[in-house]
């Protein structure tokens, strides 16, 4: 098997990856783990996340024995220009590693710095407040700037498109949230799709996504006066669809495919802080080509109030 | 020099006692419902907005009853006509505001009462009242007595706020 067909059957894996990793707009008010919330920013306040995300592919049926481990840093600063409407600005550190057999022994390739810079504007269109509990559609619309080095090489040559840190293209992204709070519970729902345009003779394919999220709060049971710091047990969902990406114009039929993501995770919750973790389980596949399958997918989070 | 404090000690004394000493009339307690606050996490940028209202000294937010109480602070009288803005700014609905206020007693040329707040100079109308309070307000009224009162308020775009006083205390000077 050449490099090239190695690195062609790698991109299944990358794709879901970089996905899971990145694509989903990061939530910053006490909201879904893996996505975003329609709930609001105050104007004129700042909110930041860090994430830490990390994630190993394996179980590579080939002799090469393919091993890749992604993690990744997406730092989030929010800003609400105005009580409907919230600024996003997601910064990625990355890290990207492939292990793998070839004639020449075990090679490992990688990549590690700043990827694709996503500015994205949530609205929130439409609002219900009631007494303890609130209702509120937002539309979101975002683009991911080429801003991560996308020409990387190591002393096998240039890493594969994949590989990269950036894409080199210009990317969009638009959608909408629903969400719905209660003292008791929340629950977001996003349907959104990233258009991928071309770069470096690729372009990634499209994506669409459905997203879920149930946030109980489990401590306090019963709730008292003031701010009391809550505890919510949390189950997602993430149906992730992926077009096959296209190499020189060509659909590459190892790429695309569905994918279907259950995410259960602990939310601790104060007035400054969010404290967050969750794994996500791959439920189902239904991936084109060859893939490599995801062994294991963390989330660990921290929001601040500025 | 000596004059001049001798004018400002008899100026102080003459608001004293005419009643509109600077310090006692004034909105000394909010208490409003903020409608769509479900987490604690919202409850920050709530306190930060309505810290940024004139004459808020404290704030204590209660998730479980969905309200935000203020106090004013020391020697300040609380704008409540900018609270409904503030909630709207940190992406909530501001509900029922209640309030207890200190002025001055008053009536209108058709004898409905009011109450006028200093420093601030707001006419806050005296409405719904029960037949009790209403009874002890329109005797006290023409003669501008300093009271505190409280009850719901009422904010109208197009007219002066209305307070549904539930309690009164005629204030000894």
């Amino acid at each position: 098997m050449t490099l090239f067909e190695v690195c062609r059957r790698l991109r299944p894996a990358l794709l879901v990856a970089a996905v899971l990793l990145f694509s989903a707009a990061p939530p910053a008010r006490p909201a879904a783990i893996t996505f975003n919330t329609a709930l609001p920013v105050t104007q004129g306040q700042g909110i930041l996340r860090v994430q830490w995300k990390y994630a190993e592919f394996g179980d590579d049926p080939t002799p090469l024995d393919r091993q890749l481990t992604v993690q990744a840093i997406p730092v989030v600063g929010v800003w609400g220009v105005t009580p409907n409407l919230a600024l996003f600005a997601i910064a990625p550190l990355v890290d990207k590693e492939l292990e793998l057999t070839t004639p020449a022994g075990r090679t490992t390739r990688g990549v590690s710095g700043l990827a694709d810079l996503t500015l994205l504007a949530c609205y929130t269109a439409y609002q219900r407040d009631e007494p303890g509990k609130t209702f509120r559609l937002a539309p979101f619309l975002g683009v991911e700037a080429p801003t991560g080095t996308d020409d990387d090489q190591d002393a096998l040559g240039r890493l594969p498109q994949p590989l990269q840190l950036g894409s080199g293209s210009w990317d969009f992204k638009l959608g909408t949230i629903a969400t719905r709070q209660t003292l008791r519970w929340q629950i977001d729902t996003s349907v959104s799709y990233q258009l991928n345009t071309e770069a470096n003779d690729f372009e990634h394919g499209d994506e669409a996504r459905l997203d879920f999220s149930y946030q109980r709060r489990l401590i306090p049971r019963q709730l008292s006066g003031g701010v009391p710091a809550f505890l919510y047990g949390v189950i997602e969902s993430n149906l992730i669809w992926q077009d096959r990406s296209r190499l020189a114009g060509v659909d590459n039929p190892d790429t695309g495919g569905t994918t279907w993501y259950l995410a259960p995770g602990l939310q601790y919750v104060r007035r400054r802080l969010v404290l967050e973790g969750a794994v996500q389980i791959l439920v189902s596949k239904n991936l084109n080509g060859a893939a490599l399958e995801n062994d294991f997918m963390g989330t660990l989070s921290m929001r601040i109030n500025l | 020099m000596r004059q001049r404090l001798a004018k400002c000690g008899f100026l102080l004394a003459l608001l004293t006692v005419i009643g509109i000493a600077p310090g006692l009339a004034q909105v000394e307690t909010v208490t409003v419902a903020v409608d769509g606050m479900a987490c604690p996490f919202c409850a920050f940028g709530i306190e930060k907005r309505l810290k940024k209202v004139g004459g808020v000294g404290s704030i204590e937010v209660d998730v479980a009853a969905g309200t935000a109480s203020m106090v004013a602070a020391e020697g300040g009288s609380i704008a409540f006509v900018e609270i409904p803005e503030a909630i709207r700014k940190a992406g909530f609905t501001a509900g029922a505001i209640h309030l207890t206020v200190v002025g001055l007693l008053g009536e209108l040329d058709d004898g409905q009462p009011l109450l006028t707040v200093d420093p601030s100079d707001h006419e806050i109308l005296l409405v719904n009242l029960a037949d009790e309070i209403e009874a002890r307000i329109a005797e006290a009224a023409a003669t501008g007595l300093e009271v505190r009162l409280s009850g719901l308020l009422h904010l109208h775009a197009d007219g002066p706020p209305a307070l549904e006083a539930d309690a009164v205390e005629f204030l000894e000077r």
